[in-house]
């Protein structure tokens, strides 16, 4: 969970992000950093997510959550 | 399972042609969001070429006589010609029927049109083989490309081109080997809205709407990047890794793997997740741009130009996006001939 907060921080360019907040809610989230992410999801975590699904998350807690989830199946 | 293996057939040469003109990212771009050092980092695209006075027709037959000319074939004999594109000349007739009078093919000759995007020189390459292999017809014409823009002013990402492919039929070739997939559920990850008969062209076809932070109307063509996206990283490596497992391949078989030139950030994760090393992946995208379904023989023709000519070469091609659509193809070719790059 920590690794994946770190990298999602990067993608936001942010020091550290608020979990409970939606990506959308930061400034730099933005298609390009949507790229990023599922980019990420994918090389480290081995998850394919469309577009609807990241944005469809209420907290980056919850995207967090179900990343985990996926990747214990 | 939509595997295909098609013998006695073998792509003799290729052309391309594309405008003069150059558009270059870092003086075009109309975005306040990104600067274009940004732009240039995440697309991989430094120029692409771009004129609106030329329709892909136009650019396509330039490519085809050139082709011809060069190969020395006699038109009487090309009999089969398939032309894809999502940018035919008018919305009926075919295109690929005003092509066969543009070039003065015979009139005993097969003319059609596929409408499909990036994975269109795939599909394009299976019809034409699989109508060349039975023998009946010693040469065909594969003309590809798309020469639009997907939004007036701002499209960051398309280049034009034109491309011919000269197929033969050849007894006892090794052929091509396909594998080919689709889904219609992301029909709107790239969609032009309006215009077709579902929803016809209106007076709101031409109001503006906001489509991901832009303006735009019903008659350009919008874009799902995220979904494209992971779409295209997740199931082009896939594609390819079935193709070569389905006919009992390898990827160290292969001189090259060409990939529909999508965007840098895109190409790097496939080849990445295919363990290859650069030099295997040619890329055209940083200096045309995504030439949509001609971007694989794009690539091909000005990439390897030099490098293909006077042996065997063995490649393995994966076309993917709208649609969605995919495709994956593993050829050899001995000899093959590239024409020099047509700029009209």
């Amino acid at each position: 969970m920590e690794k994946l907060l770190k990298s999602i921080a990067e993608i936001l360019e942010v020091e550290e992000v608020d979990c409970r907040k939606k990506l959308s809610e930061y400034e730099e989230w933005d298609s390009l950093a949507g790229l990023s992410l599922i980019a990420l999801l994918d090389s480290d975590y081995g998850i394919t997510m469309n577009g609807k699904e990241i944005q469809s998350f209420d907290s980056i807690e919850d995207l967090c959550n179900e990343v985990l989830k996926r990747t214990k199946l | 399972m939509a595997f295909f293996e098609i013998k006695n057939v073998r792509i003799i040469g290729i052309a391309s042609c594309m405008p003069k003109h150059v558009c270059y990212t870092k003086d075009s771009l109309v975005n306040d969001k990104y600067n274009a050092d940004e732009f240039i980092r995440s697309t991989g695209i430094e120029s692409r070429r771009l004129d609106e006075s030329y329709t892909t027709s136009d650019l396509c037959v330039h490519a085809a006589e050139k082709l011809i000319s060069d190969l020395k074939w006699d038109k009487s004999e090309i009999n089969v010609l398939i032309f894809v594109t999502q940018g035919p000349d008018y919305l009926c007739p075919s295109t690929a029927c005003i092509i066969q009078d543009r070039l003065k093919l015979s009139k005993e000759c097969y003319a059609s049109e596929l409408p499909l995007g990036c994975s269109g020189w795939v599909y394009g390459l299976s019809y034409a083989a699989s109508m060349l292999s039975r023998g009946t017809v010693k040469k065909g014409l594969l003309l590809v490309g798309d020469a639009r823009l997907f939004q007036k002013t701002t499209d960051p990402l398309v280049g034009f081109a034109g491309t011919a492919t000269a197929i033969e039929y050849s007894e006892g070739a090794t052929g091509f080997q396909f594998h080919f997939g689709t889904d219609g559920s992301g029909y709107d990850a790239i969609i032009i809205p309006d215009g077709g008969t579902r929803n016809q062209v209106s007076q709101s076809s031409f109001e503006l709407e906001d489509v991901d932070g832009k303006k735009m109307n019903r008659l350009e063509s919008r874009m799902n990047g995220m979904d494209v996206f992971s779409f295209a990283i997740s199931t082009a490596p896939k594609s390819i890794k079935k193709a070569m497992t389905y006919f009992n391949r390898n990827l160290s078989d292969f001189d090259y793997c060409i990939l529909h030139q999508a965007n840098i950030q895109i190409d790097e994760i496939i080849r990445k997740k295919l363990n290859l090393t650069a030099d295997k992946v040619p890329y055209s995208l940083k200096e045309f741009g995504n030439t949509s379904s001609a971007s694989i023989p794009v690539t091909i023709s000005t990439q390897l130009k030099g490098k293909v000519e006077n042996k065997h070469t063995e490649f393995i091609c994966c076309g993917f996006g709208i649609g969605l659509s995919w495709g994956t193809v593993m050829f050899s070719t001995d000899n093959l001939f590239i024409s020099d790059l047509v700029e009209v």
